[in-house]
């Protein structure tokens, strides 16, 4: 007959006894558990369990037991318990007798391959139909609905994402400026062709580079910002934040969003132009210092290089951008509704589809402007 | 002579000039429901954080089961659960993966073990069974907390800290939840300390309470806790709110 740290097993009178001993608690459960799987009693014989030797016992350890024995009486056996304290049972029985709701079942196996991911197809564009006109409605009800504090937190956000983003974009495009010149100068120069350099630096800085650039900057530091502060105040059981501006009578949207929004789309263009004027300063930097140039042979060649036009295309993307990272960053952080978890994601998705957003705009402006042959 | 779960020696805590606890000591005994009440500021949550080896006093001495609490030592991790005043679940797991990761962390049980024996702590404290799969975030209040029951006894633990445990339940709430933690350390043999404001949970569940006035605890039974001469205990038990709860406590 078998035995272990937890059971004798024996035969007496045709009954399989087995008596229980040592500590049946939870830091011994994975040997227990172990030890009862090798537990069978021969067929057709009665099956006791006799629990007076026992140490210890808590409720893991009876709930061990406890399936055992089911397990038993499923394979017909009659199990019979002798010398136990009745209240972890009786406590067991109504727990574990109650009725489980059965797994749903998984659907048709054989069109999966091609039903999951047409939903998911699926999901994602009516996803980002919803999510459009989400941001639709939310601008438009901020607009029809300011707060009385739009004003003053839009000027707030002013400073928040313009003022403060002032060093870092100023020494980005400065030192953006310093390379383009110095890639470009290096390259055309072996080409023959080095007179060239400040008309292609400037043009690229002032129609391409300098804008988009900025958006970049500007998504990953203020996009990131709307999503994770505006996505705490809506994460439940932690600040019930915009629910009590609800009950307030303080409209969310024109609290929240609109000053946001407007603060980009005022701030964005003037770090654009920043940004602009901080490349040019880049690059004849790069000019005095590299190629020789004088400051007036400099500023000559930028004055035949680069008309109005030029700097105007660039600039007027910057609110079209401010829209983007705007709506997709506020939007994003209003769609967090659970966990510490889905902040982080929907941080990421702010910033991720702002930046994709921003370049797949920026192309669309390239054919349209060249369409229009600006 | 039971033996004394929670040894608390002359504690200490101040925040600035704020002199919170001043030389405060405490016993709780093998077994026992002790409840610990107090004003706003009296200093409840800075004592069970400091017992908890969340809060490092300016002095004194604790000892938990037997282990010398110091805050980043180890801390009798295994033998204690928490049940935190906002159940403190973690907000990306379901209420199952909840209770399993204190299991999963302390012990080498099966996958597969380890999720049923998590259900039925789930349905110990008295959770429909298909709350199990649900965040957090989808919970009513109670439910939360009932999780988080689950989830502090997980570990089978010798010790049960109660922060608040019936606070923002309604009624009937919360006496079904003092009948489980009744039930429990009626067959589990726990020590369960409570902190709360609620007259009816310190009547029904307490054998001893701490109250904790001008920086010390005055410790005994509640008969002896509300004759004691103090103007806030005063007030606090033999307020019009205390009264009818006594006399209908006496009756029934």
């Amino acid at each position: 007959m078998g035995s272990s740290d937890f059971y004798i097993e024996e035969f007496v009178d045709r009954r399989f006894i087995v008596s229980l001993r040592g500590e049946w608690t939870f830091d011994n459960a994975s040997a227990i558990e172990q030890s009862l799987k090798t537990l069978s009693a021969p067929a057709s014989t009665d099956v006791e369990f006799r629990c007076a030797g026992l140490r210890r016992i808590d409720l893991t350890g009876a709930w061990l037991l406890y399936a055992k024995s089911l397990e038993m009486e499923a394979e017909g056996f009659k199990p019979e318990f002798s010398g136990f304290k009745d209240t972890h049972f009786k406590f067991l029985h109504q727990v574990i007798d109650q009725p489980h709701p059965e797994d749903p079942g998984i659907e048709d196996k054989e069109f999966t391959f091609l039903a999951r991911p047409m939903a998911a197809l699926g999901r994602t564009t009516t996803h980002a139909i919803s999510d459009i006109g989400q941001m639709a409605a939310m601008g438009l009800d901020g607009l029809r609905r300011p707060s009385p504090v739009t004003f003053r937190e839009t000027i707030n956000q002013l400073y928040e994402v313009g003022l403060k983003a002032v060093p870092i974009i100023a020494l980005m495009s400065f030192l953006i400026g310093v390379v383009l010149a110095y890639q470009a100068s290096t390259l055309l120069t072996q080409l023959g062709a080095g007179a060239f350099t400040i008309d292609l630096v400037a043009i690229s800085i002032l129609r391409e580079m300098g804008v988009m650039l900025t958006a970049i900057m500007v998504a990953g530091r203020s996009g990131s910002a709307f999503a994770a502060s505006l996505g705490v105040m809506k994460l439940n059981e932690v600040n019930e934040e915009v629910d009590d501006m609800l009950i307030m009578g303080l409209p969310p949207n024109g609290t929240l969003v609109l000053p946001r929004v407007l603060g980009l789309v005022v701030a964005l263009p003037l770090l654009a132009a920043l940004s602009d004027l901080c490349g040019i300063a880049g690059t004849w930097f790069m000019s005095v210092t590299l190629l020789g140039l004088s400051s007036a042979q400099f500023f000559d060649r930028i004055n035949d290089a680069v008309t109005l036009d030029t700097v105007m295309v660039g600039l007027s993307k910057a609110p079209f951008f401010a829209l983007i990272i705007g709506a997709v960053g506020t939007l994003r952080g209003l769609q967090v509704k659970s966990s510490a978890e889905e902040l982080g994601r929907q941080t990421t998705r702010a910033v991720v589809e702002a930046i994709f957003l921003v370049i797949t705009a920026d192309a669309a402006f390239s054919i349209i402007y060249t369409e229009l042959g600006i | 002579m039971p033996e004394s779960v929670i040894s608390v020696r002359g504690l200490v805590n101040k925040f600035g000039r704020n002199m919170v606890h001043d030389g405060l000591d405490l016993e709780v005994k093998q077994g026992e429901i002790f409840s610990i009440v107090g004003g706003s500021g009296s200093g409840k949550s800075v004592l069970l954080r400091s017992i908890l080896g969340l809060q490092r006093p300016i002095s004194g001495k604790i000892t938990v089961l037997g282990m010398p609490i110091r805050p980043g030592a180890e801390l009798p991790y295994r033998h204690w659960g928490v049940l935190f005043q906002h159940g403190a679940l973690f907000s990306g797991l379901t209420v199952r993966e909840n209770v399993e990761l204190p299991i999963a962390l302390h012990s080498s049980m099966g996958q597969h073990t380890r999720s049923k024996l998590a259900s039925l702590k789930v349905q110990m404290a008295g959770l429909p069974s298909e709350a199990e799969d649900k965040v957090p975030s989808e919970l009513s209040g109670g439910m939360v907390k009932r999780a988080a029951l689950a989830r502090a006894l997980a570990l089978e633990p010798r010790l049960l800290f109660l922060d608040e445990p019936t606070a923002g339940l309604d009624p009937i709430a919360a006496e079904e939840f003092e009948d489980v933690i009744l039930y429990l350390r009626e067959s589990l043999d726990l020590t369960v300390v409570i902190i709360t404001h609620d007259l009816d949970t310190l009547y029904s569940l307490s054998d001893r309470v701490a109250v904790l006035v001008d920086g010390k605890a005055r410790t005994g039974t509640l008969e002896e806790v509300a004759t004691m001469d103090h103007p806030w205990i005063n007030s606090y038990f033999n307020g019009v709110r205390a009264r009818v709860i006594r006399t209908t406590e006496s009756v029934v």
